[in-house]
């Protein structure tokens, strides 16, 4: 019923699999022969014909038939007479079609794309003309004929069940393997793999837990395969034992484990996708960005009602996101995420979330009523505001096909940046500790869609009103500040 | 939450989601509105939403609604009842069976009498008095179409031809079709073709979507502009050729649907693939009343006129479009134009496609016109299955076309096609499901995906890794979206169901304007009838229910479905709520103990175990605790003195063949077990070890062979154990519970132990066997003999044999012997070069004879007869060189097997 975490090695799949790529291998040659055929006595000029006379065509196809002439003969000698002529045709290429795999074939004329399981057109230049030509029966059938004829001395060795699969899928129909354990082992995966997927859609998370347990330590079992499976149930069972690790240790595990430096090479015929599963130099393991969203997550957590933020939490966080955002700076240093345009997305968003958690701070009743700290706060807040467009920036431009509401978070960013105006007017102005920022916000603030431009007048305004940072030598908040720290931020890249 | 808000992701890859799994967030800042603040997120994946979505079935609205099977037997049910008494009266002597049965119930019980006489009923005789209303079908109705389903005409013809084998296989197909009964057949086409070497099931991609339950606005309806009448649309019929159709207005669920309704057939003639009513765009602001049809014989489009739900169904049907008018192929798919009703476009199983258009003028009033300019073909050689799929995309002038490995969205106006989706690799293409003019989902063999159908392009917007076996060929989706469940967002759920099993895999999506988010994990519904697999599902959006909305909380709703299995028994009725789902805990994590109803629930998904488990199962023997060594010394006494009483008879006996006839060989062994039983409980098992050693060491003086312990464990456990009391431990050892061994599982392992002990030590005179050796081989030819003898010779010293000369066997006599145990090199040798198996029996022979290791001795344990490292060497080069031999004769066989 649900996908097992290993290779399958059946023969009977095998071996029915490189019957059909055969098949198809000879469909598509003689397809293109046919073609070619068609369109060499498509236009029957004297130029067309001359040419095709002076050209290897009358030596190369007197050789071919001189030898197939010869092979017949010897084979009508050696008591081997074929009477069916077709057989001749194709025996002159036969010995060198013979070591050819034609899954590899097949599998080489195709993408084979790792960050989904299918490839995806995202371009509109690709339109190509309709195909505007039927496929007639007549020439279908000649070709399956041949096809056929092609192929059936292959499948004179192969198994029952393969030639009855071959016969209904050359048909158009489609089979359903008969699950066939063929051995105790193969038996015992499957029904785990079956208990622990339905145990999941259950949410029987402990009798999940056991069965995942049990199962990744089944030899050849990828735990690749259902390492997400493991970081549900894993976030599950948080808390319920202290002896159980955490999803985030065990995606910390993978991400460490399983290497990001490999080569994806599109030539190998690989047994399993990688979408899921892998990372290589030019893919992310989703169970890095998984690692990474968790982090972030739980750095400040998608909280429901009623419950807010003390103050002992908001150091904890901001002590995680430290982490997290030394983290991603080492890993945008190095391939795949350098050019992942996620990574530097998930980046910028350490940095907005940061400015969130310190300029909320100027809302607060623990704002620093010294200067000096006051200062600091300040600024760090315009350097993670900095941080965050420059990440995002350089996020947009590491692949264009990649989308963000880029407006909302600028919008976002603008409000941060405004409580460090407002803060400072209500603190001076009716020092009260418990601040009711709502009004002002959506009357002076909020309202400016557009981001900066907007803001910035309004920034230049409030201050010259309230007088906000009369002690300060130089501030520099916004756009103006942005350029040095841009600078800086891209010569850290 | 802003309008405008969506989740950042890759163009053409969307956001990509599975168990476990994040993909893609926002952060949207804190909120500080009320009395602190809270952090707020866009998720990709909302549990919190989902705690509110989680569907289940109303037991009690369970039920057939139409059945099927009772629609093939519908006459002979009348007949039978309207002749009841005439059964008593007949006097022909196929009712005097029926006659006799009838008198037989009343020597059964009562309760037991009302279930016989309904089945005497069903085997009247008198079924086929009734003559038949309609000329036409009297040889239909007199003797049925066989219900066979298509087999493609060589697969048939390789399981009747050739050898004894085969047709044995064949009588195995047939006796699964028997099994099966009748359903099986009249479902999707399908055959099981099994056997000991061939097990396959085939399968028409065909088949699908065989109800439809449609909103139909008729002419009529719109000039009196009443709303739209609901009607299910299913096909029925020994052969599935009968297209049915009944009004589900003002139904009572709770009755049966054959008792109220009038239903209206229309018989095609042929078997029904597809049904596909037309459904107009939203912006039209009106139903449909057109029907298409697929069969195999072509298409078929139905204009519906009228519904009454007395009077059945007034409808128009227009000619059929056959194969022909195409290129020849039978027709797969066909879709209407959402924009033009009047507009639809058809697909053959090559992927030929072309617009059509019903025509309106006089002269033709049932006309169909294909388009000579708006066709064109998506042929592709690699893609063999006939399963194609069309459906209008976003606008008027753009198509989809599906096959198994890639989408093409053709571009009418501008006379262009673009390969939308190429699956070649990972995964297959299963499903594609229309929701509306903007919202669409396509099924594959890994994922569900949600696709925006916008003016552009035609986008990815978020997956769901659903983790169903790629193997299902089978999957189908349906959707379904309800509004409005949240304040500003509706929820889109998405059915998957399979026609070989009957579970249907729910995930929800919830869409606000143009954000789309997963709703938590995905949930299993499992309808209680006792059918194999699903077929098709769709929804009674009249009978849906829903809740006032709290402010704050999600609307509470049902829906009401309706399915049909895939074996066609009939049409069922479910109904899904949301009610229960707010009582459950979605974090299930109590500490309770581990229970085992599960296992009832997964054995749905997995075939039932296997006989030889539940035999093994019930072979555990159930364990009690004796009471003490005492009670143990008589156990063994009272046992010892059968035994040997039995040990002495088999001797005496023996003894009396002493000197048997010539001709023939009488060689007999036993097991303890059959010689003597077994003994009563006991508690120590060293005791019981001891004692069967007394035991055979008494009798091994007397000339009796019995099994060894140790080439017993080595067997059952792939390592010798010196005595039982051993095997014991090791048994003991299989049970993992923390809380120590209680004397129950004491017990049993001590019951099994001593089973395992009586039954496989087997004795046997020794002086018997060697007579019945010589006797065997002076029986056998003097070729044999030789060859015997040959093997006698080795039986001195190994090391000789080993380094006898390489050609010491003449090449003549290799092919005589026997086979060879498997020597322990090639195991160990796994890691070094490792020469290629061969098919080919004689050649491995050939190669070990060089040696002169083919024939081993009985007393030589091959697996430690190591050869010297040259010799080894030598033995590798000796393989690879043979083996290449063997490859380049298997190249010109050409074979696969």
């Amino acid at each position: 019923m649900f996908e097992v975490p290993l290779a399958k090695t059946d023969k009977n799949s095998s071996c029915m699999r490189k019957v059909k790529y055969h098949y198809v291998d000879v469909l598509r040659r003689k397809h293109a022969e046919m073609g070619s055929a068609a369109c060499g006595n498509g236009l029957p000029t004297p130029e067309c014909s001359a040419a095709e006379d002076e050209d290897n065509g009358s030596t190369v196809s007197g050789d071919s038939a001189r030898a197939r002439r010869r092979k017949r003969r010897i084979r009508s000698v050696l008591g081997l007479a074929c009477s069916d002529s077709d057989y001749s045709d194709y025996d002159v290429d036969e010995d060198e079609e013979e070591d050819q795999n034609y899954e590899r074939v097949y599998h080489s004329m195709h993408e084979k794309p790792q960050e989904t399981f299918e490839v995806w057109a995202t371009d509109k230049r690709k339109l190509q003309p309709i195909n505007k030509n039927f496929v007639t029966f007549a020439e279908c059938h000649d070709l399956e004929r041949y096809a056929q004829r092609r192929i059936e001395p292959h499948l004179a060795r192969a198994s029952k069940t393969v030639r009855c699969s071959f016969d209904a899928i050359k048909s158009g129909q489609e089979v359903i393997p008969v699950r066939n354990n063929t051995s105790h082992h193969m038996a015992h995966v499957h029904r785990l793999n079956d208990l622990l997927h339905v145990a999941v859609l259950e949410r029987q998370w402990k009798f999940a837990y056991r069965c995942f347990c049990v199962l990744i330590r089944l030899p050849d079992i990828d735990i690749r395969s259902i390492w997400g499976l493991g970081v549900r149930i894993l976030h599950e069972m948080a808390g319920s034992d202290p002896q159980i690790g955490t999803s985030q240790q065990f995606l910390e595990w993978l991400s460490s484990v399983y290497s990001r430096k490999s080569n994806y090479n599109q030539t190998i015929n690989h047994k399993l996708d990688p979408v899921f599963r892998l990372g290589s130099r030019t893919h992310t393991a989703k169970f890095v960005t998984t690692w990474l969203w968790e982090i972030l997550l739980d750095t400040c957590p998608n909280e429901t009602e009623g419950a807010f933020i003390g103050a002992q939490e908001m150091k904890a966080n901001e002590r995680k996101s430290n982490y997290l955002i030394e983290k991603l700076s080492e890993m945008v240093l190095v391939p795949p995420y350098m050019d992942d345009p996620e990574i530097w997305f998930i980046y910028a968003l350490c940095h907005l979330v940061q400015a969130d958690l310190l300029s909320r701070q100027f809302l607060q009743d623990y704002v620093p009523t010294n200067t000096s700290h006051r200062n600091i706060a300040s600024n760090q807040v315009v350097q993670h505001i900095t941080h965050a467009k420059n990440y995002l920036s350089v996020s947009a431009s590491k692949d264009k096909n990649f989308t963000f509401p880029e407006k909302a978070i600028l919008h976002q960013l603008s409000v941060f940046e405004s409580r460090l105006y407002r803060s400072d007017h209500s603190s001076t102005s009716t020092n009260s500790p418990a601040l009711k920022p709502d009004a002002f916000l959506e009357s002076k603030v909020l309202d400016t869609l557009d981001p900066l431009d907007a803001d910035a007048s309004a920034f230049e305004e409030e201050q010259l009103h309230y007088r906000p940072f009369e002690t300060m030598e130089t501030i520099h908040f916004g756009q103006t500040s942005d350029s040095g720290d841009t600078s800086d931020g891209i010569e850290s890249f | 939450m802003s309008s405008s808000l969506f989740l950042p992701g890759t163009k053409g890859a969307g956001i990509q989601l599975a168990a476990g799994v994040r993909s893609s967030n926002l952060y949207t800042g804190t909120d500080s509105a009320k009395s602190g603040p809270r952090y707020r997120w866009t998720v990709d994946n909302d549990f919190t939403a989902a705690q509110k979505l989680g569907l289940e079935i109303v037991e009690a609205s369970q039920g057939l609604l139409v059945d099927l099977e009772a629609h093939k037997y519908k006459k002979s049910f009348e007949i039978a009842n309207e002749y009841e008494e005439l059964v008593y009266d007949s006097t022909s002597d196929d009712s005097h069976d029926d006659v006799q049965a009838q008198l037989e119930i009343d020597d059964v019980s009562e309760n037991l009498k009302g279930v016989l006489r309904q089945r005497t009923k069903s085997l009247s005789p008198l079924q086929e008095v009734e003559m038949t209303s309609d000329k036409a079908y009297d040889l239909k109705t007199e003797a049925p179409i066989p219900p066979l389903n298509f087999i493609p005409g060589n697969v048939i013809s390789r399981l009747t031809s050739e050898d004894p084998e085969i047709n044995s296989q064949h009588r195995d197909w047939r006796a699964v079709r028997r099994d099966h009964g009748q359903n099986q057949i009249q479902g999707p086409a399908r055959a099981v073709v099994s056997g000991k070497a061939t097990r396959l099931e085939l399968c028409d991609p065909l088949i699908s979507g065989l109800l439809a339950v449609a909103n139909v606005q008729t002419s009529t309806d719109l000039r009196l502009n009443r709303d739209p009448q609901e009607l299910t649309i299913f096909a029925c019929g020994e052969t599935n050729s009968v297209l049915s159709m009944v009004s589900l207005a003002n139904l009572d669920f709770a009755q049966h649907m054959e008792e109220t309704r009038a239903r209206t057939d229309i018989y095609l003639g042929s078997r029904i693939k597809r049904i596909k009513f037309s459904k107009l765009s939203s912006g039209l602001l009106r139903s449909s009343d057109l029907l298409g049809v697929i069969t195999e014989s072509g298409a078929h489009i139905i204009k519906i006129l009228g519904i009454s739900s007395h009077h059945g169904v007034a409808y128009k049907k227009f000619e059929t479009l056959n194969p022909s008018s195409l290129a020849s192929f039978a027709i797969a798919d066909i879709a209407f134009n959402p924009w033009d009703a009047n507009e639809f476009a058809v697909v053959d199983v090559k992927g030929n496609w072309c617009i059509g258009s019903i025509v309106r003028r006089s002269a033709r009033p049932m006309g169909l016109r294909l388009s000579t300019s708006k066709r064109g073909t998506i042929f592709d050689l690699e893609e063999l299955s006939a399963w194609k799929l069309i459906e209008w995309s976003a606008t008027y002038n753009r198509l989809l076309i599906f096959d198994r490995s890639k989408a093409i969205e053709i571009f009418l106006d501008e006379d262009a096609q673009l390969e939308l989706i190429q699956a070649k690799t990972w995964s297959t293409i299963r499903d594609f499901r229309r929701i509306n003019d903007e919202l669409a989902v396509l099924l594959t063999s890994k994922e569900i995906i949600v696709m925006r159908l916008t003016t552009l392009m035609t986008e990815r917007i978020i997956s769901w890794h659903h983790r169903i076996s790629s193997e299902d060929v089978t999957l189908k989706v349906s959707a379904k979206i309800v509004t409005r469940v949240f304040d500003s967002s509706d929820v889109l759920y998405v059915f998957i169901h399979s026609r070989i099993k009957k579970n249907i895999l729910v995930h929800a999506f919830l869409l606000t304007d143009q954000l789309v988010q997963s709703c938590g994990d995905s949930f299993v519904l499992t309808p209680s009838a006792p059918v194999r697999g699903i077929d098709s599902i769709d929804f009674c959006e009249s009978r849906d229910v829903y809740q006032n909305r709290d402010l704050e909380d999600a609307m509470a709703f049902s829906l009401f479905i309706l399915w049909r299995d895939s074996e066609s028994r009939g049409l069922h009725k479910l109904m899904l709520t949301t009610q229960k789902a707010e009582h459950q805990s979605y974090t299930n994590c109590v500490d309770e103990p581990l229970t085992l109803p599960l296992i009832d629930d997964c054995l749905t998904f997995a075939p039932p175990p296997d006989r030889a488990i539940q035999c093994m199962i019930s072979n555990v023997p159930q364990g009690s605790n004796p009471k003490g060594a005492v009670q143990d010394f008589n156990v063994f006494q009272e046992y010892g003195f059968s035994v040997s009483a039995a040990m002495n008879d088999l001797i005496a006996s023996w003894d009396n063949l002493k000197e048997p006839r010539s001709d023939i060989l009488e060689f007999s062994a036993y097991s303890l077990l059959e010689a003597a039983g077994s003994p009563g409980e006991f508690q120590s098992v060293e005791e019981f070890d001891s004692f069967l050693t007394q035991f055979t060491d008494h009798y091994r003086k007397h000339g009796i062979w019995f099994n060894d312990v140790k080439s017993i464990t080595r067997l059952l456990l792939q390592k010798p154990l010196s005595d039982w009391d051993s095997l014991n431990s090791e048994l003991l050892q299989c049970w993992h519970c923390d809380d120590g061994l209680d004397h129950e599982r004491l017990a049993i392992c001590r019951e099994i132990t001593k089973k395992v002990a009586l039954t496989s030590m087997g004795f046997t005179q020794k002086e018997s066997a060697k007579l019945v050796t010589q006797q065997a081989y002076d029986r056998l030819s003097e070729e044999h003999q030789d060859m015997v003898a040959l093997w006698g010779q080795n039986d001195g010293d190994p090391e000789i044999v080993l380094e006898a000369p390489v050609q010491s066997v003449p090449l003549s006599q290799t092919s005589h012997i026997p086979p060879l145990v498997k020597t322990s090199q090639q195991m160990s040798n796994r890691n070094q070069k490792r020469p290629i198996p061969s098919k080919f029996g004689a050649s491995r022979f050939g190669t070990f004879s060089q040696h002169g290791v083919e024939s081993l001795p009985d007393s030589i344990t091959p697996a430690f007869s190591l050869p010297p490292a040259s010799q080894e060497r030598a033995m590798e080069s000796s393989q690879s060189t043979a083996s290449q031999r063997n490859r380049r004769k298997k190249k010109k066989v050409r074979g696969f097997g």
